[in-house]
């Protein structure tokens, strides 16, 4: 479905270019929602709100790790309906895990395509056994959740990081959401696997 | 095939508009004439349901953008339930592209009501939230 608003103009188109060539020499990788960022908050709330969610990744990976972090991140979009950072997220995971233990999470990033589709009740079920492996990950995930809904009650010791995830997820949906009728992949959300072809092509045999 | 319906519900402060079911086209645009012939005042909110949705085509959700320009040039602030990842995202996305800054997507009717009663932009809460972490962070 076309977007009603029309195209980006040539000076967002370019600053978008600009910005992802920057983000493929810092990061590893590039984004197919520069444009609408861009477009939705200008140069310098971008700039600025970037540094805060830096931050946030790096305070969440030194609480978390780099592959419940990832799933973190991964699953704070997915509540919000985006398909893209959703799926970047956890192939990141995915890719971690693999590099660090050669085996293979019981989640994969197609699969936020069919979870999406059903309510959260039912969801967090499905999740409830996948993690069952991962207990922290699973007390994080409930949390994130409740924190999402407003059913957070007492306060706990990592809403602050709970909650930082979900605003980074909420302001970066605002321009993922224009992908979601997409095809396009998105590349693994992390600068240590993003470009580590050889990584990607041997954990994509193992899942075949 | 389309089974979706409609329905609309007011009262003093609040328009409710609920869609259920597999919602196509024809019904967003049955939804939007309703609130065209309506011609009273609206209330100053409205709480766009969408806990019993099971689906909805591309078409369906493209018009309803018409009705979400409709209702901002009739009411004050919105509020879109949902209560999965899908149809939040079919909420964000119309939101988005309406745009509609005093939009914003909750859980559930509590949550709907504090934001119908604040008085921020959907990006104002998002900065805020931000900062909200950052000072955290800093530790003040």
């Amino acid at each position: 479905m076309t977007d009603p608003r029309g195209p980006a103009t040539l000076a967002q188109q370019w600053t978008a270019k600009l910005a992802n060539l920057g983000s493929r020499l810092s990061e590893g990788y590039e984004v197919a929602f520069m444009e609408e960022m861009v477009r939705t908050y200008g140069v310098v709330r971008l700039a600025r709100h970037g540094l805060t969610l830096n931050a946030i990744l790096v305070d969440l990976e030194a609480r978390y790790g780099p592959v419940d972090s990832q799933l973190l991140l991964g699953f704070a979009s997915f509540w919000e309906g985006c398909t893209y950072c959703s799926r970047g997220h956890v192939l990141a995971a995915n890719l971690f895990h693999f590099r660090d233990t050669g085996e293979l999470l019981d989640l994969q990033a197609a699969d936020v395509l069919t979870l999406r589709r059903h309510p959260d009740e039912q969801i967090l079920e499905e999740l409830r056994g996948r993690f069952a492996g991962r207990p922290a990950l699973w007390a994080a995930v409930q949390r994130q959740h409740q924190l999402l809904t407003g059913r957070g009650g007492d306060p706990q010791p990592d809403d602050p990081i709970l909650e930082a995830t979900l605003c980074m997820a909420s302001w970066l949906a605002e321009c993922t959401i224009v992908l979601v009728d997409s095809d396009t992949l998105p590349p693994a959300l992390h600068r240590d696997v993003a470009s580590d072809h050889e990584l990607l092509d041997a954990y994509r045999r193992a899942r075949a | 095939m389309s089974t979706g319906v409609h329905l609309v519900r007011r009262d003093q402060d609040t328009l409710e508009i609920h869609l259920l079911g597999a919602v196509a086209a024809p019904t967003v645009d049955a939804l939007l004439q309703e609130l065209q012939d309506d011609g009273g005042p609206l209330p100053p909110h409205a709480i766009l349901d969408l806990r019993q949705l099971t689906d909805i085509t591309m078409e369906a959700r493209a018009r309803l953008v018409d009705v979400l320009r409709h209702l901002m040039a009739t009411t004050e602030r919105r509020a879109w339930l949902a209560s999965s990842p899908q149809f939040r995202g079919v909420a964000l996305w119309v939101v988005h592209v309406s745009p509609d800054a005093f939009g914003h997507i909750v859980g559930h009717l509590a949550q709907a009501r504090a934001w119908l009663e604040s008085d921020h932009t959907r990006a104002d809460r998002q900065s805020q939230a931000v900062q909200t972490y950052a000072s955290h962070r800093r530790g003040t």
